[in-house]
């Protein structure tokens, strides 16, 4: 029988705790984009090397750009601000001269 | 350069246009190919330093010889498509990119322009044989089109202005 110490509790809603985010990328060497997911504590860098030698790059320094923004390698996806479902480009920030 | 190797070049070129057109449509920029004279040209704006309005820019390349060459990338005026020096390019701002590729003397330094050879008188003379572009590590790379495109871009969006005036044009 319920009494106090036992009556039902509003149920916690459940923590968004998806580790994974899936994104569009987008490389101006191939004119169609790619999809790729990933863990989202993985950093930009980590990530953009990974899509970059699915399309084909040979070397260089990847990172992202979202939103016209060119994004940190050292930053975590998360911290970068890349969510699920966004359109990223590939782009090299190896020095200039 | 022999009628068969401006064939292979064209070929190169042909194979590469659908990736730099898609890049252009999406980001809005100007890009025509003339596949006879091997000859490309890309416009596009960028922050002006001054007043907040965009300022133009042209970035011409000479094909010739692509692969076996990188392209010859000159930004020049756009209004008469003449070599202007320091004019020509945008004065980059440090920000991303670690170095720019906008030298000074108005020339494009990077691996992946031929003109920054110093056998052909640009200022580079630490890259190698111009011929090993493809294998020059260590400073950008960008090995298609579409991606000296996408620099070109990149930097320029993160400029503040012309480096020099442009000159006044002849009456």
């Amino acid at each position: 029988m319920a009494d106090a110490t036992t009556a039902a509790r509003p149920e916690k809603p459940e923590k968004d705790d998806k580790q994974d985010i899936t994104v569009t990328v987008f490389a101006p060497r191939e004119p169609e984009p790619k999809t790729f997911s990933w863990n989202k504590h993985r950093t930009v860098g980590e990530t953009a090397a990974e899509a970059a030698a699915d399309f084909k790059y040979a070397a260089g320094t990847p990172t992202f750009v979202k939103d016209g923004k060119i994004l940190d390698r050292s930053k975590q996806l998360v911290a970068a601000g890349v969510r699920d479902g966004d359109q990223l480009e590939l782009t090299d920030v190896g020095g200039g001269v | 350069m022999t009628d068969r190797e401006d064939e292979i070049t064209r070929a190169f070129i042909e194979a590469e246009l659908p990736a730099v057109e898609e890049f252009c449509r999406r980001h809005g920029l100007g890009w025509t190919c003339d596949l006879e004279r091997l000859r490309a040209e890309l416009t596009l704006q960028g922050p002006d330093a001054q007043d907040g309005t965009m300022a133009d820019y042209l970035a011409t390349a000479d094909l010739t010889g692509y692969r076996t060459l990188p392209p010859w990338w000159r930004m020049v005026d756009p209004r008469t498509k003449s070599e202007i020096g320091p004019a020509g390019p945008p004065n980059p701002t440090r920000t991303t990119f670690t170095s720019s590729i906008f030298h000074g003397s108005g020339v494009l330094c990077a691996p992946w322009n031929r003109g920054a050879y110093k056998q052909l008188g640009g200022p580079h003379d630490n890259w190698g044989d111009v011929t090993g572009w493809e294998q020059v590590r260590g400073t950008t790379i960008a090995l298609t089109l579409g991606e000296m495109v996408d620099r070109i871009y990149r930097e320029t969006q993160e400029s503040r202005g012309r480096m020099g005036p442009l000159p006044e044009l002849a009456r």
